[in-house]
């Protein structure tokens, strides 16, 4: 186990590197320039010749990562161009935002998902193709107009949500939960298609293995079956795509943030890119990969948890 | 049998009761209003701006509604413009130019005023504030011209001399630019600190710990301000949405008292039964950069430039894509400013034949290939794509380029990556327009530094001149230069706000496009 954590961190360290290079050159590679943003519209092209200057843009791209990545390493993100706060306080702020969008949506996709997927490994064939037609409409619906019906349903029709807006758990965690629920729903929606065709698959094969046969000429009860014996042995493509649903609603969750202007990292990442403030838009790449990682990792430590083989092997 | 379907329905019951049981107390939870945005409308405001402020040190402001409304919050203005358009006092209870020519104006400060520091605001310390905000090399710099030497006379006396004449010195010392926004010495001393806190004498101050920056600013009110009359609120909390729909959604449910409107949910918004103030504030059309046809040769001839402004139709495209909220114009200027003539909308009315007769004329019976760019605020995009739908009617055919960010299109444009592009533009007196528009000082809607003899010398007569003598020869300006083709505007669009009933003071006029927070109440 220690040394599959310790191989983890060592690739995790390469990754990390490779995303903030390759983020730096992408975003040097846009038009435009944050003296533009700071400045307006208006100003003279002197001016801005002289906001580059003194925020250090016309100098070589290397020498630009260079100083970034020197300080990086020691957890030193800098300050915004544009705000002049320091990023990994604006980052901190943003975090338990992203955080609880993210991991809320994923549990409720996984729990949603495996409900759905099990009922379609275990029901007749037009239940089944009752849960095929509200998967493949979670994975067509676009977040944003799911979003935006959401919000028109439940905080202006039928007033019993926010429309907008982020409650901290510490504030109130009922004012939390309220905050949450459409966003949530939102993002998941797409990524419980995704585990519920996987829970369909996996345990539709397990079910076939002649263990359940067993177990059922043993005369145990269909549930017990399910989800104590046949979901267990399933797990393991569940979790992995469980890991691939979090990547995605964790890119998904730029969009939803803008829809529900809550202040996580997406939004940061939107705002940044706007005004090409490039030492936030580095930071949130960073930080958005790290997040990637922890999960990947919690993911492969779920595999050992749940199946000795991998142990094992 | 039946006993599993007794079992299945209480099954059902039992869930159906939990659901209406979470309804209720989600909806309890609402009405106690406990969700951080929701204003209980005790005391306190919630507005919703619909882009992140370029900045909050006023040095370095954008001029736009989103920007104004966080720094008139927090910086007193030295000027008061009224929605009428006329000009009052706020910290100089006296002001105005100094003998004839526009070359010297004075005003004398308010005594007695404190900063939210406490430190006192005399003459020395609004000189240091306009001199930082001149350094600084905000957006507005230019507009202030040759009038860069600010000296405190005695306390409370502040005298500004001008190297070229100036007509709009009220305009620039008022809430609506920058160098009318008092910055404290300590904030001039640290312009630093200015990016993420405020140092004014304004009704407000930031509260950054309750802030989050591009998200959320909160405002608590100013013990040390003048006049306490006119402290409103105990909070005020600026939130920014920028996808128009959801600016919508959160005013509608209860989430915001005033927002920054947008015309594609204005209609929305008042069907709503808010309360949609709005009015005329900017032009939207193509600039047709390379006046001299450096690189695209026959925007060198007036009659091609005229020909694409003939080839427009105006009206069509502005109801389509604003209905109510626009109106179709030739023009730069906007309504209720010298240099603006209902007849100049009459100059050129959609006439197709004409438009390709005066591209025969000038050696283009088959049209031309143009290159175009347009960035996607202010639905510039939009407007640039439709005029481009009518130029191919006659023969020319664009190539448009899109970006999403003003930023990308500015660089594009200073660069001189093209010869022509969309823009949004407005809301300001004939000088200011010129110093954008037509003076040799490399700017976006400028690039190829275009003059002209003629339209200069109006230009010069006109700053030096009388309010009376300075509007006809503004109007004389703009002709002449709505005669050169150098721009094709389409459409004139409203600024708009959308108020909950109840809140006052949201005011907008063609003669002051933005809203004054000091006057936004809740009696």
């Amino acid at each position: 186990m220690v040394t599959v954590i310790r191989r983890r961190l060592v690739s995790s360290v390469l990754l990390l590197l490779v995303v903030s290079l390759v983020s730096f050159l992408l975003i040097s590679l846009l038009p435009g320039s944050p003296a533009v943003v700071i400045l307006g519209p208006n100003a003279s092209a002197a001016q801005y010749r002289a906001l580059d200057h003194q925020l250090g843009l016309d100098r070589p791209l290397w020498s630009q990562y260079a100083t970034w990545l020197g300080h990086a390493v020691h957890g030193d993100f800098g300050s915004s161009w544009v705000s002049g706060q320091p990023i990994g306080q604006e980052l901190a702020q943003r975090l338990p935002v992203t955080l609880s969008l993210v991991l809320g949506a994923t549990v409720l996709a996984a729990v949603l998902g495996v409900a759905l997927g099990v009922q379609s490994a275990i029901r007749s064939r037009s239940a089944r193709g009752a849960v095929d037609v509200i998967s493949l409409a979670g994975a067509a619906i676009p977040g944003f107009w799911l979003g935006l019906l959401l919000v028109t349903a439940f905080a202006v029709a039928w007033p019993v949500l926010p429309a907008t807006g982020y409650v901290a758990f510490a504030a109130g965690p009922l004012s939390w939960l309220r905050s949450l629920i459409l966003p949530w729903v939102t993002l998941a929606l797409g990524g419980s298609a995704l585990i519920a065709k996987q829970t369909r698959d996996s345990l539709g094969e397990v079910l076939g293995r002649p263990f359940v046969r067993v177990y059922v000429a043993n005369g145990l009860s269909t549930r017990s079956i399910v989800y104590r014996h046949a979901l267990r042995n399933a797990a393991v493509p569940i979790l992995t795509t469980v890991g691939v649903v979090f990547v995605g609603l964790l890119s998904g969750s730029v969009l939803v943030e803008s829809v529900f202007a809550l202040p996580g990292l997406g939004s940061a990442a939107v705002n940044a890119t706007t005004s090409h403030d490039l030492p936030v838009i580095q930071a949130v790449a960073v930080w958005f990969t790290v997040l990637v990682v922890v999960v990947n990792l919690l993911i492969d430590l779920a595999y050992v948890r749940v199946n000795p083989r991998v142990r094992i092997s | 049998m039946s006993s599993h379907r007794s079992r299945t329905v209480s099954r059902w019951l039992t869930a159906a009761t939990l659901a209406a049981a979470a309804t209720l107390a989600l909806q309890a939870c609402g009405a106690g209003g406990a969700t951080g945005t929701t204003s209980a409308h005790t005391g306190q405001l919630t507005m919703i701006i619909s882009a992140q402020p370029a900045s909050l040190d006023p040095g370095l402001m954008n001029v736009d509604p989103n920007n104004l409304a966080l720094d008139q919050l927090a910086y007193e203005p030295l000027i008061r413009k009224a929605p009428d358009g006329s000009f009052g006092p706020a910290l100089a209870t006296r002001f105005g130019y100094v003998g004839t020519g526009n070359t010297a104006f004075s005003m004398t400060l308010r005594s007695g005023v404190r900063f939210a520091d406490g430190t006192p605001l005399d003459a020395a310390a609004v000189a240091k504030s306009i001199d930082y905000e001149i350094k600084a090399g905000g957006p507005a710099v230019g507009w202030l011209g040759g009038c860069t030497k600010v000296t405190a006379v005695g306390a409370l006396q502040v005298d500004v001399a001008c190297t070229t004449p100036n007509p709009v010195l009220p305009l620039l010392f008022s809430q609506n630019a920058p160098f009318g926004l008092v910055i404290s010495s300590a904030g001039v001393t640290g312009p630093g600190s200015l990016k993420n806190a405020t140092a004014g004498a304004g009704p407000y101050t930031l509260d950054a710990t309750q802030s989050v920056t591009g998200d959320h600013y909160v405002f608590v009110a100013n013990k040390n301000y003048w006049n306490p009359k006119a402290v409103h609120f105990d909070r005020v909390t600026l939130k920014v949405i920028t996808n128009p729909d959801s600016v919508l959604n959160a005013i509608r449910s209860g989430q915001a008292d005033v927002a920054v409107g947008d015309p594609s949910t204005a209609d929305a918004a008042k069907s709503a039964g808010l309360k949609v103030v709005a009015a005329p504030s900017y032009t939207v059309g193509v600039d047709l950069f390379d006046r001299a046809g450096v690189d695209a040769r026959p925007l060198s001839d007036a009659r091609v430039r005229q020909a694409l402004n003939y080839a427009v139709d105006r009206t069509a495209i502005t109801k389509a894509l604003f209905g109510a909220y626009g109106s179709p114009t030739t023009q730069l200027v906007t309504p209720a400013y010298d240099g603006y003539s209902a007849a100049l909308n009459e100059q050129y009315p959609y006439d197709p034949a004409k438009a390709r007769q005066l591209l025969a004329a000038a050696g283009y019976p088959n049209g031309f290939s143009l290159q175009l760019e347009a960035w996607e605020g202010f639905n510039v995009a939009k407007v640039t794509q439709a005029i481009a739908g009518y130029w191919a009617k006659i023969g020319v055919h664009t190539q448009l380029t899109q970006d999403a960010a003003p930023a990308a299109w500015v660089n594009n444009v200073l660069t001189k990556k093209f010869p022509a592009g969309g823009f949004g533009y407005g809301g300001l007196p004939v000088y200011m327009t010129a110093q954008n528009w037509f003076q040799p000082t490399a700017g976006p809607f400028n690039p190829f530094l275009s003059q002209n003899p003629t339209l200069t010398g109006l230009l010069r007569q006109a700053a030096a001149a009388t309010p009376r003598q300075s509007a006809a020869l503004g109007l004389r300006a703009m002709t002449f230069a709505l005669d050169q083709g150098w721009w094709v505007s389409a459409s004139l669009v409203d600024a708009a706000y959308y108020v909950h009933p109840g809140i006052t003071g949201i005011s907008v006029t063609a003669r002051n496009i933005y809203a004054d927070m000091s006057t936004v109440a809740q009696p």
